[in-house]
């Protein structure tokens, strides 16, 4: 056992003089001599260290990734709710600009027309068959409509109301086969009459008849009514010249009048009250 | 259980006018629609008592002209006249296949056309005559006949089987 002890005893001195020795050398060379034994040892390690890191990370990365899966599926879920959520509110945006977009025009053609005493209706059905283009409105006398009220959008002239009910009415528009709306020419203040027919409402359209032999008509003439007839209060504006023909037997000629408003797609519409254009010029 | 199917068969055929006044028009096609109400009336004849026809006919007419239409009683009367006929003529040559309903179906929608295009147009001077045969009255005519392919089966479920019927 002394024996032992002794050895044990030498081993440690033997080594702290070497330590001491080393010291010793290394504080007379200055740092290089350490320097350059640390870099070579560091050369060979640093592959390795990186390996191990790597190894590590890579292990660690695992183990945090299927802890996190929970969590990561937990998340998409909320963020897809949230994607669904954000297009919901998207969508609803667009429609609400659309709708600003929309009213906007109504409070425009409120304010241009301050006199008119206006009910605000929304188009609910359209006619059964396929001969008549008439329309049914969501207003009717409970909102103090009356038959022959004069029915218009943004745009200008839809028609006039040809029959109605206590909260409905039901609307003959001006493409319609039985409509003729007493018109002047806004250039030249010639008065003619915009009727409705069969084959030009399929496409939308109207003509333009009894337009007197000396009247001068362009295509791109804008129409609006004349006030005579009693029925439509004059400065509506119904559309445009896109075509000037003559009837069949060459006596008279004709225009086809494009209206302003887009018959089609006619959702909102105004009808003006009969009280502010019982002062209209004349009768039929 | 008469009531009730009388009751279906109404609702049914209020349910046919709205959606011919509303969402139809979004599906025309050369700017006709079909009219689901005549189909169903022809549908209807063919399979039942000339009787329950005629007032199934009636009952579709007063609610055409309810929603629409220029002479008021109009629709009604030609929706009884032809439920009238089918039904005659459906009792002899009908034979419960439903592309024989579809051709019904077309010709009679021919005529119910060509009586509105008559009394509303023609008769006060319109002579469009083309245009309305070729434009109105031949393509709405096919375009029922295609709504028939799937009215059909279901005016057959709400039918009384000729013979049968108590009235």
């Amino acid at each position: 056992m002394n024996r032992r002890k002794r050895l044990t005893l030498l081993i440690v001195l033997a080594i702290t003089v070497c330590i001491f020795i080393i010291m010793g050398v290394s504080a007379a060379l200055g740092q290089n001599t350490s320097a350059s034994g640390t870099n070579f040892l560091g050369s060979i390690l640093r592959p390795v260290q990186k390996l191990f890191t790597n190894v590590g990370t890579s292990v660690t990365d695992f183990f945090s990734f299927a802890s996190d899966m929970g969590r990561f599926k937990e998340e998409n879920e909320t963020l897809k709710a949230r994607v669904d959520e954000l297009e919901q509110e998207n969508r609803s945006l667009a429609a609400l600009q659309e709708e600003n977009a929309r009213l906007r025009e109504w409070l425009d053609f409120k304010e241009a027309n301050p006199s008119l005493d206006i009910a605000m209706g929304e188009v609910i059905a359209k006619d059964p068959g396929v001969w008549f283009n008439v329309f049914t409105i969501d207003k009717g006398t409970n909102d103090g409509i009356q038959k022959d009220d004069v029915v218009v959008n943004t745009r200008g002239l839809v028609g006039r109301v040809m029959d109605v009910g206590a909260n409905w009415a039901k609307v003959l528009s001006i493409i319609d086969e039985d409509s003729s709306v007493g018109a002047i020419n806004s250039r030249t203040r010639d008065i003619a009459i915009v009727d409705g027919e069969l084959l030009l409402g399929e496409e939308g359209r109207c003509k333009l008849n009894y337009i007197s032999k000396d009247a001068s008509l362009v295509v791109g003439d804008t129409i609006e009514t004349s006030g005579l007839g009693g029925v439509y209060p004059p400065g509506i504006l119904i559309g445009t010249v896109v075509e000037i023909k003559s009837d069949p037997q060459g006596f008279s000629q004709y225009a086809v009048i494009e209206p302003s408003v887009d018959f089609k797609h006619v959702q909102e519409v105004a009808v003006i009250r009969a009280n502010t254009t019982a002062d209209a010029s004349a009768d039929e | 259980m008469r009531y009730l199917i009388c009751g279906i068969t109404a609702v049914f055929a209020i349910l046919l006018t709205i959606i011919q006044t509303t969402i139809l028009h979004g599906i025309e096609i050369f700017g006709v629609i079909p009219n689901l109400v005549l189909v169903a009336v022809v549908c209807y004849s063919l399979l039942n008592s000339t009787f329950r026809s005629i007032l199934f006919g009636i009952f579709c007419g007063v609610l055409l002209d309810c929603v629409g239409g220029r002479i008021v009683g109009l629709n009604t009367l030609l929706c009884m006249y032809i439920a009238y006929v089918c039904g005659i003529t459906g009792e002899k040559l009908f034979n419960n296949n439903v592309f024989v309903a579809v051709l019904f179906v077309v010709c009679y929608s021919f005529l119910f056309e060509l009586a509105n295009y008559l009394l509303h147009f023609a008769l006060w001077g319109n002579t469009d005559v083309l245009f309305a045969v070729f434009g109105r009255i031949i393509p709405t005519s096919v375009y029922n006949g295609l709504a028939a392919l799937v009215l059909y089966p279901i005016v057959y479920k709400l039918s009384d089987p000729r013979g049968n019927a108590a009235i």
